[in-house]
C-alpha cells in the first residue's frame, strides 16, 4: 500500500493541513496576485518550490535535477531540430532517464521502507510528456525555464495529478488575472477535495487498517468484502480528493486543470472504468505508449498485447510492486475480452447490471491490488467466498461503528449530487452560486470539525 | 458591489487570515532552523494553528457529536457510552507480564528462604497477588453492541497470569467478586480506577484470602461522606475534546455524568491514623486517611491517603500487631483505606516511583504478609514490577545478617 500510505501519512503535513489552509495558501494567493502579471509565473514557480521545500526538503534536488535534465533535452532537441536521428535519440534519452529515475527512487523508497517521493511520477511524466509533444511537433519547444519548471512543478498537482499536456498548461500561463468569484469557486472545490481526502478517504483507510488487524481466525467473508471495499473506495476518495484540490487550487491561481476521476465505480464496462479512473494518466499512456506500439493497427493479437502493456503500466503508476502490475494486467484482460471476445454481450444487458458486474470485477481486482503478495491475494479471494464463515461480532461491530461512512462513500461515489448541482446551475445560476458557496462553507466547517 | 472593491476586500482577507495565525510561527531563527532541520515545523505549526483556531472547542464538539452520531462509540481507544467512558485494554504484552510475574515469584521464593534462615514461621509471611480488571472487563453491559468481541478477555488473562504465580504466591479472585457486583457503582465513569465501593469489594476478596475477619466490617457499618459530586477523571481528561486540552470546563460528551468521590469512615471504633509519605528526601504526614484539603489544592484523587508517593506508611492506634507490605499502583487508593483497619502498620510501595534508596529502607521480613495488587493494564503493559525488582530488598537484608 505504498501510494495509499504516502497519501495517508502526508495528510497531516500537506494540502489538507490547517497550517496550509490558513497560513500558507492565503500568503501564496496574496503574493501571486499582488505582483504584476508578468512576474506571476516566476512567483508561482518560486512558491511551488517553496511548498516542496516545506513538504519534502530532502527530495527537492531530485525534482530540480529531473526538471533541469528534461529541459536540457528539450533545448538539445530544438538545436538539432532538422536532424531526426538526434531528435529520436533525445526523446529516447528522456524516456529512459525519467523511467530510471522513477525506478531508482521507487526502489530506494521500498528498500528503506520510506514513503514514495512526493510528486515523482507527476513531474517526471509531465516533463517527459513535454519532450514527446515537442518531438511529435504537437507543440513548440518550451524555451522558458520558468514556464517549463512551473508546468512540471506546479504544487497542487504533485500529489496525484492530473497530468496535463505541456501545450495546454503553458497556454494558460500569464492569464492569471484576479477574478474573485472564480478564485472563491476554486477554493470551494479545494475544500470539497480536502473533505473527500481527509474525511472520507482517510476514514475508510483507517477502517481498512482496523480490518487488517483482525487475526486470521477472526476473518470472515463479510470482513474480506469490507476490506476490499475500503481499499477501493479509500483509494478513489483520496486520489479524487487530491485531484479536486489540484483543480480548485489551479482555478484559484488561474489555471483550468482537467478532471482525473469521473465516478469510476459506476462504469458500464472495464474499458469505461479506465476512461473514468485516473483519466489523465491513462490518456498519457494511450497517447505515448499505446500509440508508439501502433495501437490496434497490427491486428487483434498485437492490440491485446498493447492493451496488456498499457494496463500494467497503469498499475505501475501506484508504485513498484508486482501486485500493482498484476492489478493493471487483470483489468486489461477484461478490456481485451470486452473488445474481442464478447463485444456485443454488454450492449444486450440492462445498464444497471452492466454497472454492477463491472463494479464486481473492479472490486475483485482490488484483491490483487492490496495483497502483500499474490499468494495473499488468493487467500483474500478464498475468504471472500467462504460463506460458511459469513460474519462474526468483530465485523458487525466495525460495520455498526462506520455505517454512516460506508453509506456516504457509496452515495458520493455516484454522480447523483453532480446531476443535481448541474441542473441547479443551469436553472438558477445566481442562486446556485450562492447556495453552493454556502454549502462549501459548511463542508469547511465539517472538515475542520472532523479533522480536529 | 463594484469589482474593484471586492478585489480589495478579498486581498485584505488574504492578508488578514495568515496575520491572525502568525503567532503560530516560531520567530526565533534558531528555533525555526532547528524545526526545519528536524522536520517538525509543520507538526508544531499545525498544533499551534489548531490552538489559535476561533471556536476550536465548538468545532471539536461538533466533530465528536458527528462521530458519535455516525456510530463511532470508540474513539482513541476509549468506549463512550451514556454510562461512562471505558478504556479498551490493548492486547497484553506477554513478555512484560511474564517478567512481572517472574519478579513476584522471585520475591516470594527469597522471602520464604529468608524466613527459614531466620527461623521465623514461613506461613506467616504469605505473599498474595491480586490483579484488578478494568471497567471494560467487568461492566460488559455498558459496552456498545458487539464491542465485547473487541475486548481482551480479562478473566482468562488474569487466570493465565495467576498460573504464572501458582505454587508460590496466593492469588485473590478479584474478577469474580467485581463481576458479581457489576450492577453497582464499582468503577468511576470518567476515571480508570475503582470507586471506593469497588475498593470495598476488592478489600473483602483480599481479606477473605488473607483470612482476616472482614465480616465484622460490613458495608452498613461505614459512614459514607460524599466529598465531591462533580469529578471528571483521567479518561475524561485524555478523551477527545477534553477539558485539559482546552482549559474549558464543559464535558466533551454531554451524556457522561461526572463522578462522585465518596469517603468511607468506619463508624464503630474511631482510630487515629498517621499516613506518612516518603519519596526521595521529602517526607510528609497526614493524620487522617482522607486529607480533604487536597480536594481543593491538588488532584482530587489525592484525597485518598494523600495521593501517590514512592512509599506510603499507614500506622494506626490498633492493638493488633500485624503488619502488611503492599506493592501496588493507583488502585491501592480504593481498597487500602479499608484494609489498613486490620493492621497496625501498612506500607504501600509504588515501584514506579521508588528509588533504590527508598527500597533499601523496606524490610519485608519485618512484615507479616505481603500483597502485590495491580491493575491489569499496569501489570501487562508496564515493567515497573520487574524493573523495580522487589526481591533485591530481601537480598540486601540477608547480606546484612552476620
Amino acid at each position: 500500500m505504498t501510494l495509499l500510505q504516502t497519501v495517508y501519512e502526508s495528510l497531516r503535513l500537506q494540502l489538507t493541513g490547517l497550517s496550509f489552509m490558513f497560513m500558507v495558501l492565503p500568503v501564496f494567493l496574496f503574493l501571486f496576485y499582488v505582483v504584476p502579471g508578468r512576474a506571476r509565473p516566476a512567483v508561482l514557480l518560486v512558491l511551488s518550490l517553496g511548498y516542496y521545500l516545506l513538504a519534502e526538503p530532502g527530495n527537492l534536488p531530485v525534482m530540480l535535477g529531473a526538471v533541469a535534465g528534461n529541459y536540457a533535452v528539450l533545448r538539445l532537441m530544438e538545436r538539432f531540430d532538422h536532424d531526426e536521428t538526434a531528435r529520436r535519440i533525445c526523446v529516447g534519452v528522456a524516456a529512459v532517464g525519467n523511467i530510471l529515475v522513477i525506478i531508482y527512487c521507487g526502489t530506494v523508497a521500498q528498500v528503506r521502507m520510506l514513503p514514495q517521493v512526493l510528486g515523482l511520477q507527476v513531474y517526471t511524466l509531465s516533463a517527459l510528456s513535454a519532450v514527446i509533444e515537442a518531438y511529435r511537433r504537437e507543440t513548440g519547444y518550451e524555451r522558458s525555464i520558468i514556464r517549463f519548471g512551473l508546468y512540471c512543478c506546479f504544487f497542487p498537482k504533485l500529489y496525484a495529478g492530473p497530468l496535463v499536456t505541456c501545450g495546454d498548461f503553458t497556454a494558460q500561463i500569464g492569464k492569471g488575472k484576479l477574478e474573485v468569484l472564480p478564485v472563491l469557486e476554486g477554493l470551494g472545490q479545494f475544500v470539497e477535495g480536502a473533505f473527500k481526502t481527509a474525511v472520507i478517504g482517510s476514514s475508510l483507510f483507517a477502517l481498512y487498517r482496523e480490518l487488517q488487524k483482525l487475526a486470521a481466525a477472526e476473518v470472515t467473508a463479510l470482513s474480506s468484502w469490507c476490506t476490499v471495499f475500503c481499499v477501493a473506495f479509500a483509494l478513489y476518495f483520496m486520489l479524487d480528493g487530491f485531484s479536486d484540490m489540484a483543480q480548485g487550487l489551479g482555478a484559484a491561481f488561474g489555471f483550468r486543470l482537467p478532471r482525473n476521476f469521473y465516478y469510476p465505480y459506476q462504469s458500464r464496462n472495464v474499458q469505461d472504468f479506465f476512461e473514468r479512473f485516473n483519466i489523465t494518466v491513462h490518456a498519457f499512456l494511450r497517447r505515448t505508449v499505446y500509440t508508439a506500439l501502433a495501437g490496434a493497427r497490427n491486428g487483434p493479437l498485437a492490440d491485446a498485447l498493447n492493451i496488456l502493456v498499457v494496463g500494467m503500466l497503469a498499475g505501475l503508476w501506484f508504485g513498484l510492486r508486482i501486485n500493482y502490475i498484476a492489478w493493471g494486467a487483470f483489468l486489461a484482460l477484461f478490456v481485451i475480452l470486452e473488445r474481442y471476445v464478447y463485444p456485443g454481450l454488454l450492449k444486450s444487458i440492462p445498464t444497471l447490471f452492466c454497472r454492477l458486474g463491472t463494479l464486481c470485477v473492479v472490486l475483485a481486482s482490488f484483491t490483487i491490488f492490496l495483497g502483500d503478495s499474490l499468494r495473499g491475494s488468493v487467500g483474500l479471494v478464498r475468504s471472500m467466498f467462504d460463506f460458511g464463515n459469513l460474519y462474526n461480532d468483530q465485523i458487525l461491530y466495525l460495520i455498526s461503528s462506520n455505517w454512516l461512512l460506508l453509506l456516504i462513500s457509496c452515495f458520493f461515489a455516484t454522480n447523483a449530487t453532480s446531476l443535481v448541482v448541474t441542473k441547479f446551475r443551469r436553472n438558477a445560476p445566481r442562486l446556485a452560486t450562492a447556495v453552493l458557496g454556502a454549502a462549501d462553507f459548511c463542508i469547511l466547517v465539517l472538515l475542520l470539525a472532523l479533522t480536529y | 458591489m463594484p469589482a474593484k472593491a471586492l478585489k480589495i476586500i478579498f486581498m485584505a482577507a488574504l492578508a488578514a487570515v495568515p496575520l491572525y495565525f502568525l503567532r503560530a510561527v516560531p520567530w526565533s531563527l534558531s528555533r525555526l532552523a532547528e524545526s526545519l532541520y528536524n522536520q517538525t515545523y509543520v507538526v508544531s505549526m499545525e498544533n499551534k494553528v489548531r490552538q489559535l483556531m476561533p471556536m476550536g472547542r465548538r468545532l471539536e464538539q461538533i466533530g465528536l457529536d458527528l462521530r458519535l452520531l455516525s456510530g463511532q462509540r470508540e474513539q482513541n481507544g476509549i468506549f463512550i457510552s451514556e454510562e461512562g467512558l471505558m478504556l479498551n485494554l490493548p492486547q497484553a504484552d506477554e513478555l512484560i507480564a511474564r517478567e512481572n510475574s517472574a519478579a513476584i515469584v522471585e520475591f516470594a521464593r527469597r522471602l520464604a528462604e529468608t524466613s527459614l534462615a531466620d527461623g521465623s514461621a514461613g506461613a506467616r509471611k504469605s505473599v498474595f497477588a491480586a490483579i484488578i480488571p478494568t471497567a471494560g472487563g467487568v461492566l460488559q453491559q455498558n459496552l456498545p453492541r458487539f464491542a465485547e468481541s473487541r475486548m481482551v478477555d480479562q478473566q482468562r488473562l488474569i487466570e493465565e497470569l495467576y498460573n504464572q504465580l501458582s505454587g508460590v504466591v496466593r492469588t485473590v479472585d478479584v474478577y469474580s467478586t467485581l463481576q458479581g457486583r457489576r450492577d453497582q457503582y464499582i468503577y468511576y465513569r470518567t476515571e480508570n480506577n475503582l470507586t471506593a465501593l469497588g475498593g470495598f469489594h476488592v478489600y473483602s476478596a483480599i481479606g477473605l484470602r488473607m483470612e482476616i475477619n472482614t465480616r465484622s466490617r460490613s458495608l452498613s457499618q461505614f459512614e459514607i461522606e460524599y466529598a465531591d459530586h462533580a469529578y471528571y477523571g483521567d479518561i475524561y481528561q485524555s478523551s477527545p475534546g477534553s477539558t485539559a486540552r482546552w482549559g474549558y470546563s464543559t464535558a466533551p460528551y454531554r451524556g457522561v455524568a461526572p463522578d462522585t468521590i465518596s469517603l468511607f469512615h468506619y463508624g464503630r471504633s474511631a482510630r487515629e491514623y498517621v499516613v506518612t509519605h516518603r519519596g526521595g528526601d521529602e517526607v510528609k504526614a497526614y493524620h487522617t486517611l482522607y486529607p480533604k484539603h487536597l480536594l481543593d489544592t491538588g488532584e482530587k484523587m489525592d484525597v485518598y491517603l494523600g495521593g501517590k508517593t514512592a512509599v506510603v506508611d499507614i500506622q494506626n492506634t490498633s492493638s493488633r500487631s500485624f503488619r502488611l507490605l503492599v506493592f501496588g499502583d493507583k488502585t491501592a487508593s480504593a481498597y487500602l483505606p479499608f484494609l489498613c483497619n486490620h493492621f497496625r502498620q501498612v506500607t504501600l510501595v509504588d515501584l514506579s516511583l521508588a528509588t533504590s534508596a527508598d527500597l533499601a529502607e523496606i524490610r519485608p521480613e519485618q512484615y507479616d504478609q505481603v500483597l502485590f495488587a495491580y491493575g491489569i493494564e499496569e501489570y501487562t503493559h508496564n515493567s515497573n514490577i520487574s524493573a523495580g525488582n522487589p526481591a533485591r530488598t530481601i537480598r540486601e537484608q540477608r547480606d546484612e545478617v552476620p
